[in-house]
């Protein structure tokens, strides 16, 4: 697998992973596995494993279908910083300049015939995430996303 | 991911997805699904109790998938999610769209 831990100074006290993707659909299949072996390392529950997988699909899909007008090669870069406090996510591209924390929040729609086929993901991303906040820096799009494990006892 | 779809004896084909439901699962299933539910009667359970994951990519599949059969006159519901896919269904307002039963008998009763 490609999960590696590394401490830095700034993050003394947290457990990192990278996983840097190409904009490929075909990449995007060792982001999964990835993230299994992280969860596992870290120690998330089953619904924080879920919780991880779902916030990183919806950012990275939606860098993969908006984020760029061309069809050159681009990268993504995803960190984990694992902290007893919780889980810090950090997702960087350098895509067109897409902030998702300033769009309004989706209305859910009340019948299969009137329902978007898009926009489901920015709800999800706004449901499952703890918090979230949006950088852009360098001409990169930097979104980092809190998840706390705390209520995986719940289900 | 994995497909599996039988016929009833009163005529509804259940379709059962079996893995997870993500990039990869869609790429794998997303196709095969769509043709099965389309070559098939207008009565669709899809069987999700085997689904261990899902996010909007997987609900962009099924809520197409629903959206022909309903446009052919009939109808597919969902049944026996596994609680954290149907926690990420709920939230998404997918169960307002497509209906989720936790049992067989329910499922073909509402179809």
């Amino acid at each position: 697998m490609n999960a590696s831990s590394t401490n830095t100074i700034d993050t003394a006290d947290a457990v990192i992973f990278e996983l840097a993707l190409l904009n490929q659909m075909s990449d995007l299949e060792r982001m999964s596995p990835w993230l299994e072996q992280c969860a596992e390392t870290i120690g998330l529950s089953m619904r924080g494993t879920f919780r991880l997988q779902l916030l990183l699909e919806e950012v990275v899909m939606n860098i993969m279908e908006n984020a760029h007008a061309d069809q050159t090669e681009h990268s993504v870069l995803i960190s984990l910083f694992a902290k007893t406090s919780g889980l810090v996510i950090r997702i960087e591209d350098d895509g067109m300049p897409f902030d998702p924390t300033s769009y309004p929040e989706a209305t859910l729609p009340a019948q299969l015939v009137d329902a978007e086929i898009g926009g489901l993901g920015l709800h999800l991303l706004r449901a499952y995430a703890d918090g979230y906040r949006y950088q852009r820096a360098e001409d990169k799009n930097i979104l980092t996303l809190q998840l706390d494990d705390s209520d995986s006892e719940v289900l | 991911m994995k497909l599996e779809s039988q016929t009833l004896e009163n005529g509804i084909r259940v379709v059962k997805l079996e893995g997870k439901m993500d990039i990869q699962g869609v790429n794998q299933v997303g196709e095969e699904f769509g043709s099965t539910v389309e070559e098939a009667a207008k009565q669709i359970v899809v069987d999700m109790s085997a689904v261990s994951f899902m996010a909007s990519l997987g609900m962009r599949t099924l809520m197409i998938t629903a959206r022909g059969i309903n446009g052919k006159g009939g109808k597919m519901v969902l049944l026996q999610p596994q609680p954290l896919v149907k926690e990420a269904l709920v939230t998404a307002g997918i169960d307002r769209l497509i209906p989720i039963y936790d049992d067989i008998e329910t499922a073909c009763s509402a179809l």
